[in-house]
């Protein structure tokens, strides 16, 4: 009965676990501190390849994923189109490099969790042992 | 024990090597080679595609005016030298690749082509050049380099990263030249939530021109320049101050004008004359709405004239569509000084100089990400006063009637990418 009981309100909660939000994660060796949106803001728009002095990779999703467009939703308040639009300036003119893409959300997992440098971002589903969240995007 | 008992007995032993090998230190050993040869794959991959990256970008557009009347010559009247009342598929049609490859963690090396239907699509090379990060936000940059003397010039020919069909002639088909080679750095700073962009330039060009009766080459020396970018929220604000001396030889076009050599030197020649190029821009965009604002100059000491151009635009998108309305104007001063110059510089002074105000109505539809469609006319109104009478952009007056009261307007439907 108790089994029971345990099931339907684990049940209830799951609705509540399928609408979290993003997190942005680093490898648990990283020696990155946490983030607010600004800071992550400056990370994916300018280029940074640097943050307190630590050297950084940054890790986007798959141009056309749905998780890439509610993470610069959240973060930037900017569509795929402005984005597009945004990096073509920066490319064409020289000032910068859009950041590397993976292939898939378990491959952002994969590179993050062994590149000490790394920083991506997650769904809340996808959170593992060896990932450290640095910011959760609403 | 049972026949069946005797007969596991056997199977048992023989399978139990097999259960071993089935043992969780093995499993480990299989997980980890699996995890290496993924991560190796990743590796190869990424290795390839970290060191070399190629975009591109491509327009495909068709123009022309409604202006039927003729010039003196009995030729259509053009826009810029380039449209005429005809469908043109070629004016502009564009395209445009970049290599850039990554040599270390601080440099690269980047190769920019652009080919236009109007050049037949004969490939240019507009940028080809080395970056060096001095820093983590000073970067240093040789070889040829477009320059950067307007908001948008640099990146004048990607017509997805701006809502217009062309970006507003009035400001941006001014300078005759817009390619360098030379040195540039930049330095991205922030104060407090504000970043800018500090970027300073030197070099020379030497440009062949063959807008006029003759083929002739600016020759651009002791060119500098500094522009700062600033950025705060949704705004983005934009100076820039660009000097050089120009050098132009004008005695080529005596035969194709007629007039004797003597009369094309110095002064109607420049050489080494001080030129001056200015802008001063504001962008906003919030996501739905849009504005944009420059205005810009160029001066040059001797008989042409100082020439000034602006534009007020402002574009709302409701989904993929945004529709904008754009005022341009342009003006001209320094004619009638000119005149000391001697007859063939008030000519050619009078025939430079430029009046006009220009009303766009456009629309862009986004098509999906990267691909763009627009649609948009532009009017041209109050080209001419009781003081100066030009035809604007088009052909000027000395060559053909007035049209302002052909309500010249130009239409553009182009398809822009960007990948």
């Amino acid at each position: 009965m108790l089994q029971k009981l345990s099931v339907f309100f684990l049940a209830l909660c799951c609705p509540a676990l399928s609408f979290a939000g993003l997190l942005v994660v680093v490898a648990e060796s990283s020696p990155l501190a946490e983030m607010d949106r600004h800071e992550v803001r400056q990370l994916y728009m300018d280029n940074a390849s640097r943050v307190d002095g630590h050297a950084v990779t940054v890790l986007d999703m798959p141009e056309g994923s749905q998780q890439r467009e509610r993470f610069y939703q959240g973060a930037t308040g900017k569509s795929a189109s402005q984005l597009k639009s945004y990096w073509a300036r920066m490319i064409f003119t020289g000032q910068g490099m859009p950041p590397r893409q993976v292939k898939n959300a378990r491959d952002m997992v994969q590179q993050v969790k062994q590149n000490p440098g790394a920083v991506g971002y997650v769904q809340e589903a996808d959170l593992q042992e060896g990932l450290r969240v640095l910011l959760r995007l609403p | 024990m049972t026949t069946t008992t005797r007969m596991l007995v056997p199977a048992v032993l023989l399978l139990a090597p097999v259960v071993q090998a089935q043992s969780p230190a093995s499993l480990e050993d299989m997980e980890r080679r699996l995890e290496q040869l993924e991560m190796q794959q990743y590796e190869k991959q990424n290795n390839w595609s970290d060191r070399i990256s190629v975009n591109g970008f491509m327009t495909y557009g068709i123009t022309r005016h409604d202006v039927h009347v003729r010039a003196n010559n009995g030729d259509p009247i053009d826009y810029i030298d380039r449209t005429s009342d005809e469908i043109s598929h070629r004016e502009l049609s564009r395209a445009g690749i970049q290599f850039n490859a990554t040599i270390s963690d601080e440099t690269s090396a980047t190769v920019q082509v652009l080919a236009r239907g109007r050049d037949d699509y004969d490939a240019q090379v507009q940028w080809a050049y080395l970056s060096h990060d001095l820093s983590p936000s000073v970067t240093v940059r040789a070889g040829r380099m477009v320059l950067p003397f307007f908001m948008h010039t640099q990146y004048n020919n990607v017509g997805y990263t701006y809502h217009w069909a062309t970006l507003p002639g009035e400001a941006y088909d001014v300078v005759p030249f817009d390619t360098m080679e030379g040195v540039d750095l930049s330095w991205n700073l922030n104060t407090g939530p504000v970043s800018h962009r500090l970027n300073v330039y030197g070099g020379a060009t030497d440009v062949p021109s063959f807008s006029l009766p003759a083929p002739v080459v600016y020759e651009v020396s002791e060119l500098t320049g500094i522009n700062l970018t600033s950025q705060w929220r949704d705004w983005t604000s934009w100076l820039s101050y660009s000097h050089a001396e120009v050098t132009l030889d004008l005695t080529d076009l005596a035969g194709p004008t007629g007039l004797p050599v003597a009369a094309l030197e110095e002064p109607v020649s420049l050489d080494e004359a001080q030129t001056y190029i200015s802008s001063v821009g504001l962008q906003y965009d919030n996501g739905a709405m849009v504005l944009m604002a420059e205005r810009t100059q160029l001066g040059i000491e001797g008989w042409f004239p100082t020439k000034w151009g602006g534009y007020v635009s402002a574009g709302y998108r409701f989904g993929p569509w945004m529709p904008h309305v754009t005022w341009g104007a342009a003006n001209a001063h320094g004619v009638s000084e000119a005149q000391s110059e001697g007859p063939v510089a008030a000519n050619f002074s009078a025939a430079n100089q430029v009046r006009s105000k220009s009303w766009t109505l456009g629309l862009r539809y986004e098509l999906e990400v990267g691909v763009a469609v627009k649609l948009e006319a532009q009017r041209f109104y109050d080209m001419s006063n009781d003081k100066i009478m030009t035809n604007g952009l088009f052909t000027p007056q000395g060559s053909a009637p007035s049209i302002e009261e052909e309500e010249p307007t130009v239409f553009r439907l182009t398809v822009d990418a960007a990948f």
